[in-house]
């Protein structure tokens, strides 16, 4: 039996819906979003209304996920960037079971599709342009001249810079998309060389399917966490105008 | 337990950043340039070069800043 290592990535409409001319059709993505939707919000409302001054399992669970998405905002943005907390925390926490769960054979990956991941970077990185301009007005501008430029690198370091800032969506975006596809494409394609080889030589690369998963889990986790610390780091960056830098010299 | 604690993990962490903070860079640049010269100025190919060495230049400007700001973080890397 041949099957493409892109398999996976297809998506299988159950549940065809048209909105004048819009597909919105209830697809396997849409499904699994609203399982890893409902798996974060059960978890941590349960393991929240126990309260218990000695915790159980799932209050631990809980309290070390908040704790180290804490230590992420402390230490890139201070402790004016509480005030993030609840977005960063569904952020970090969407990502990362969508991450895990797409690690289930048969269960789908939903931070494979770009179009997921460049809403996620969109989303962020409108809210650090936005909020730039609200605290800072027309001086946010000066986002775009490094600190201690001389004038007459401007006409250089201002371009670069327009770049530097474009490019900031887009490597958020590419980066969950493409390490979360490359990573089930490699699981795919050496699934489909066991089933291929048989009983004679099979059992090799089922045994690097397995061992690929085990480092699969590990990359889900460090791309939810990059995802995490960059978004922190981009709405710091407005937050504190060139703060950081001032600090560095 | 999230593994990025571990000092492995979190110099993993910044090497797979930095690789794709150049190619985004490399990506924005090459297309500003291909927007100016097919839509704006017709200046074919002069926009994509100029734009593709403006993008390397923010790419390795973003990958020192990336590495800056590690090095300047209040603790080690490894120990946050």
């Amino acid at each position: 039996m041949e099957e493409s290592p892109l398999h996976p990535f297809e998506l299988h409409n159950y549940f065809p819906i048209n909105l004048g001319g819009l597909d919105i059709s209830i697809n396997k993505a849409v499904l699994i979003m609203w399982v890893v939707v409902a798996l974060v919000a059960v978890l941590m409302v349960r393991a929240g209304s126990a309260r218990k001054l000695v915790p159980g399992k799932l209050q631990i669970l809980a309290e070390m996920l908040v704790e180290f998405i804490r230590g992420i905002i402390l230490d890139t943005m201070g402790e004016g960037g509480m005030k993030f907390f609840p977005l960063i925390a569904t952020l970090f926490l969407f990502i990362l079971f969508c991450n895990l769960i797409g690690l289930i054979p048969g269960s789908y990956t939903v931070t494979s599709q770009i179009v997921v991941t460049a809403v996620f970077a969109t989303v962020v990185y409108g809210l650090s342009l936005v909020m730039g301009f609200v605290l800072h007005g027309v001086k946010f501008l000066g986002i775009l001249v490094p600190p201690g430029t001389p004038g007459w690198l401007l006409p250089l370091m201002v371009p670069i810079e327009l770049i530097s800032q474009l490019a900031r969506p887009i490597s958020l975006a590419v980066r969950l998309f493409a390490n979360m596809t490359a990573g089930h494409v490699i699981l795919g394609v050496l699934f489909g060389l066991a089933i291929s080889g048989g009983l004679v030589i099979g059992w090799l690369p089922f045994a690097f399917t397995i061992a690929m998963n085990g480092l699969e889990v590990g990359i889900a986790f460090i791309q939810a966490y990059i995802f995490t610390v960059l978004t922190c780091v981009y709405l710091g960056d407005a937050f504190h105008l060139h703060g950081h830098d001032e600090h560095a010299h | 337990m999230p593994p990025p604690q571990d000092q492995f993990y979190a110099g993993l962490g910044q090497a797979v950043r930095i690789g794709t903070e150049l190619l985004a860079s490399l990506i924005v640049g090459g297309g500003l340039g291909w927007v100016v010269d097919a839509y704006l100025l017709g200046s074919t190919p002069w926009g994509l070069v100029v734009g593709l060495i403006l993008g390397v230049a923010a790419g390795v400007r973003n990958a020192y800043r990336a590495a800056q700001r590690w090095q300047n973080s209040p603790d080690k890397p490894g120990q946050r």
